[in-house]
């Protein structure tokens, strides 16, 4: 840290014993967490990523007569948010529930992990195979979109992408050097939403 | 006993101010204190110099938020003290630095007033836009020094929940305070 910097971060530091007396007077008490439970705003999710499926599993003709079926061709189906799917898979167990102890970077298993909604713990789906980290890497970073910083302040929660050999990536980040991590799941400022061929290949491990 | 109660006995020069100031708002200040410090005798030094301070501001002074106002000054005293032990312990050039910075006249300008309340003013639109969460984690360990172990016990969440609450809002602070153009 350069001298400045840090003389700066002394000012910073004195201002902040001069903000308004009510500030402080309200921090004398600690405000109640709410832990996000199951609610029923959990089962729209559920039930979008259930019709997803049921689509997929009756094929083209599906696609083809659903839309038919609801006023004709041009009404689509949205596809699924990544924390739609992330709960569906936190919920339905095809994740597996952990703590940051006994997440191992280095186990030769590649796998997604997210962080839990009450910041406890975290969720890991692991990849059965090569083949299956290499389509996940095909589509970690492809049509990604740019956000601005207001949106990304509204992104809670992490996500990253682990590839067994301690190399760990997020879909929340551009690609670039930068941005690979190694060793540790680390915290970031989102900078892209993937891609919806990343949720829905996401989406196809949860199934 | 309530806030505008113990300010009425000071404004009465009555005594039993200090008393009632030690029974309610004692151990926060000391553990301010304490945790800049990282000495019980600086740290009791501190506490009684601040209730000194106290008696001598009021009247005129009449704070509404008599835990916030005493907070405040024991802070102050206890980041001066902090730095002066700071600039002995390296002697030296340190030390002699310390003692000539009372030969420099006061260089305050109206300048310098003005960008100081402008930093104080930033901080505290950017505290109030902050939703009550972070508000706390934020000013616990910035204005209170508490430990993240302490937020997080107080909180009922995780320390890692904790930095990162921390971690995100300084990014927040300091993508506000560039936005504000406001120097530092």
């Amino acid at each position: 840290m350069t001298y400045t910097k840090y003389a700066e971060a002394k000012r910073l530091f004195d201002s902040i014993g001069t903000i308004d007396d009510s500030l402080i007077a309200e921090a004398q008490n600690a405000p109640v967490f709410k832990q996000k439970g199951f609610s029923l705003k959990h089962l729209v999710p559920v039930a979008v990523a259930a019709c997803v499926a049921i689509f997929i599993g009756a094929g083209a003709l599906g696609a083809v007569l659903l839309p038919f079926m609801f006023n004709g061709a041009d009404k689509v189906e949205q596809p699924p948010t990544l924390e739609s799917v992330l709960n569906s898979a936190s919920q339905g167990g095809a994740a597996t529930y952990c703590k940051k102890e006994d997440i191992n970077l280095f186990s030769g298993k590649a796998g997604v992990v997210w962080e839990s909604d009450n910041g406890d713990g975290y969720y890991l789906l692991e990849l059965s195979s090569e083949r299956e980290l290499s389509e996940l890497k095909g589509r970690l970073h492809s049509g990604a979109q740019e956000i601005d910083a207001e949106t990304a302040r509204g992104i809670e929660s992490r996500i990253w992408v682990c590839f067994g050999d301690g190399t760990v990536v997020s879909p929340h980040l551009k690609a670039s050097a930068g941005n690979v991590g190694y060793g540790e799941l680390f915290d970031y400022s989102p900078e892209v939403i993937p891609s919806n061929g990343f949720v829905a290949f996401i989406n196809g491990l949860t199934v | 006993m309530e806030d505008l109660q113990i300010v009425d006995l000071y404004w009465a020069r009555n005594e039993n101010a200090l008393q009632q100031t030690k029974i309610k708002y004692g151990r926060m200040l000391t553990g301010i204190s304490l945790s800049l410090l990282q000495s019980n005798e600086d740290a009791e030094e501190c506490v009684n110099d601040t209730y000194l301070a106290a008696w001598n501001s009021m009247p005129t002074e009449r704070p509404t938020y008599l835990g916030a106002f005493l907070s405040k000054i024991v802070r102050r005293l206890s980041i001066s003290k902090h730095r002066a032990r700071g600039a002995q312990k390296r002697g030296g050039a340190d030390l002699l630095i310390g003692e000539l910075t009372s030969c420099i006249p006061d260089r305050r300008s109206v300048e310098t007033d003005v960008e100081n309340r402008a930093l104080t003013d930033a901080l505290n639109r950017f505290l109030r836009s902050l939703d009550e969460q972070k508000r706390y984690v934020f000013i616990r360990r910035y204005f209170y020094s508490d430990s993240v172990g302490d937020i997080a016990k107080s909180c009922r969440i995780s320390d890692g929940k904790v930095k990162t609450v921390l971690f995100r809002t300084r990014n927040a602070l300091r993508e506000f305070l560039e936005k504000e153009g406001v120097a530092i």
